[in-house]
């Protein structure tokens, strides 16, 4: 095999746009280059240079700042797989002759599937695998956070949504905010998704105390990742975010719980039993009634509802009436009253007992 | 302390300026203590403090905050309490602040339901006091508060008693008890018009609430049922007595009730003040309330 050699301080590496989903990979480990992309699995850093720019214009770097793409840019992205009904669905495979930007935090993928409605995907021509003067891949999982040695007590309200942008993340950071002002030590987790600063930055402007995700988890992508991994990956965010000295933790799950992924997530006992709690997020009160369906089949009966059906007080009493579940509008979870009853639902008996929809429920 | 006299009532934030508040650094001392008037920004609206900062808190001393009753003298209060600190060198020195709930802006504050969230106001201010340095982040605080100030404070700590590290009770006119059986307001039942928010929200941290200290005072001759001031009904009257001693008395028990039943230890008392009716003043002087909130 022929190496290219391309050593730390060559301006390939140190001019290249690093992507967010880098950004905990020491940069200046970065030896040379190994050309056998082909040979390239997830996580695995990839150096390439930007053949045309499609769908998405701009790469999310480390700074947690957009940069504009031009044709002939160096850029550090991770390989992966990811699954965004709004945009593409990818494998964690790099073709020599080009690859796909399946998403603007730094996922390299081969597209599969696309929204009829965007673009394209940026094509990248892949130079090479990003080695170590050891001579081994750079790999996001070798910069990952601690795996956890014991099981965390932290409680821990999910966030499940119908769909993408069912309005998870708003409510997620609505909900650290309001715990924040009542005076929690609140961390903000995202357990699945593709990486991205997006969801980060919303936490991190929240003011949660902690900030996490998959990533730090060591993965660019949880889709198509073993469901051990997945959950093992959590578990470590929520070991992390108790080091911390976090004393309660929202956790936001990606896509929506008929994503196959999210589905397996939900039915996997070890998952649930690190849930004190869940919150819904959806669009209307049809999907309001199907998430709680396939929640409460999953034993994760929701204590809320929030998203987009909050929106309109008459979608509300529909998904109400529908659901039995109370609507919490995006000022409802930011208002530390609000907030604090949702974290005493689910603190005092988080250390002893597994999640049990049934606590904490109060009479309509 | 300030120079200038602080206006009474009706008071309001414009006057406290005319009367010298302003948000710079000490203007007067107390003790080995600052004592300086501030404007806190709260998600209430800004909100005048009193704040008083030992030259070196004790060490674990917890801070205090103090609510004034209808009377609205914040400056009033923080004396008594600051002229407690000063005299006894025993008591542990702490940071003190007293929030002015001025008439114009605060028609109501005693009570949390208000459209004017006084709880959020008070998260403000706690919130403000770390900013400052003068507290740690997230600290628990010690709360005080007299006759509708005792009312806000019951009320404030059921909702984040997460935020609370003693509770001091001085002659509530009336009290959001601790019972589920009675409407809200006055209980945490199901209000009898009008939204269950706040009940609920009270009601699903009783029992964190009812692990607080509570210290519950009351003047020995508070004892006057026709005062205009206090709130009166049959299902008040009934359920909490007809004067401040009785209602007092009638809510220590109600906390010892449902602490029980909830498998809770209580650890709530209820002092009365020889010799003292319903003003704070005299509590302070007479009844030695500013140091027993203090010790």
């Amino acid at each position: 095999m022929t190496l290219r050699v391309i050593t730390a301080a060559d301006p390939a590496f140190t001019d290249a746009k690093w992507a967010f989903s880098t950004r905990r990979v020491e940069q200046s480990e970065a030896d040379r280059l190994d050309p056998d992309v082909r040979a390239a699995v997830s996580g695995d850093l990839i150096l390439g240079r930007v053949a045309s720019v499609g769908q998405h214009r701009r790469i999310q770097l480390t700074t947690g700042r957009p940069s504009a793409l031009y044709e002939g840019d160096l850029v550090v992205l991770a390989c992966g797989a990811r699954y965004a009904p709004d945009q593409f669905e990818g494998v964690a495979e790099v073709d020599p002759d080009g690859a796909d930007m399946l998403a603007g935090g730094g996922c390299l993928g081969r597209m599969t599937a696309k929204n009829e409605r965007v673009k394209a995907p940026t094509r990248i021509a892949p130079l090479g695998r990003i080695l170590r003067a050891d001579g081994a891949v750079m790999n996001l999982a070798d910069y990952a956070l601690p795996a956890a040695t014991r099981a965390p007590t932290i409680p821990a309200i999910a966030v499940f949504g119908a769909s993408m942008n069912s309005g998870k993340t708003t409510a997620a950071g609505a909900l650290v905010h309001g715990l924040r002002r009542a005076g929690r030590k609140v961390a903000a987790l995202k357990g699945t998704g593709t990486g991205a600063f997006g969801d980060f930055n919303t936490y991190v402007d929240a003011g949660a105390h902690f900030v996490a995700d998959f990533t730090d988890a060591g993965m660019v992508s949880t889709y198509l990742q073993p469901l051990e991994r997945v959950t093992a990956g959590i578990r470590d965010l929520l070991s992390a975010a108790e080091a911390a000295g976090a004393e309660i933790a929202v956790l936001e799950v990606a896509d929506g719980v008929f994503q196959k992924e999210t589905a397996a997530l939900m039915r996997d006992g070890g998952f649930r039993e690190r849930l004190s709690g869940v919150i819904f997020a959806c669009g209307d009160p049809l999907a309001a009634a199907g998430g709680v369906g396939a929640l409460t089949a999953a034993g994760l009966a929701p204590m809320a509802l929030t998203g987009i059906v909050s929106c309109s007080p008459m979608s509300t009493a529909e998904a109400e009436a529908a659901t039995g579940v109370e609507v919490l509008r995006k000022s409802d979870l930011e208002d530390p009253a609000e907030a604090n009853r949702l974290a005493a639902r689910v603190i005092a008996d988080a250390s002893t007992a597994p999640y049990d929809a049934s606590v904490g429920v109060e009479a309509a | 302390m300030q120079a200038a006299a602080t206006p009474r009532t009706p008071t309001d934030l414009a006057a406290l300026e005319a009367a010298g508040a302003r948000k710079a650094p000490p203007a007067a001392r107390s003790g080995g203590a600052s004592l300086d008037l501030i404007e806190v920004d709260t998600a209430a609206g800004p909100l005048p403090v009193w704040i008083r900062v030992p030259a070196e808190p004790a060490p674990g001393a917890r801070p205090l905050i103090a609510l004034h009753g209808i009377s609205r003298d914040a400056k009033g209060l923080m004396g008594r309490l600051a002229a407690a600190l000063d005299a006894d060198p025993a008591l542990a020195a702490r940071p003190v602040a007293a929030p002015f709930f001025g008439a114009g802006a605060w028609p109501v504050f005693q009570r949390v339901s208000r459209r004017r969230r006084p709880d959020l106001a008070l998260l403000g201010v706690m919130d403000a006091l770390a900013a400052m340095g003068v507290v740690d982040p997230g600290a628990r605080f010690d709360l005080f508060g007299y006759s509708g100030g005792a009312q806000l404070a019951h009320r404030f700590a059921m909702v984040f008693p997460n935020r609370i590290g003693r509770l001091h009770l001085g002659a509530a006119g009336w009290y959001c008890l601790p019972e589920e059986d009675k409407a809200y307001p006055y209980g945490l039942g199901a209000p009898e018009r009008g939204s269950p928010t706040w009940p609920r929200r009270k009601a699903v941290s009783l029992s964190d609430f009812l692990r607080l200290p509570i210290r519950v005072y009351v003047g020995e001759m508070d004892v006057d049922a026709n005062d205009p001031a206090l709130r009166r009904n049959d299902p008040l009257d009934a359920a909490q007595g007809r004067t401040r001693r009785d209602r007092a008395a009638a809510y220590v028990e109600a906390v010892r009730r449902a602490a029980f039943a909830r498998n809770v230890a209580p650890d709530v008392d209820l002092t009365l003040l020889p010799g003292c009716g319903h003003d704070f003043n005299e509590c302070a002087d007479r009844g030695g309330l500013a140091r027993l909130v203090l010790s």
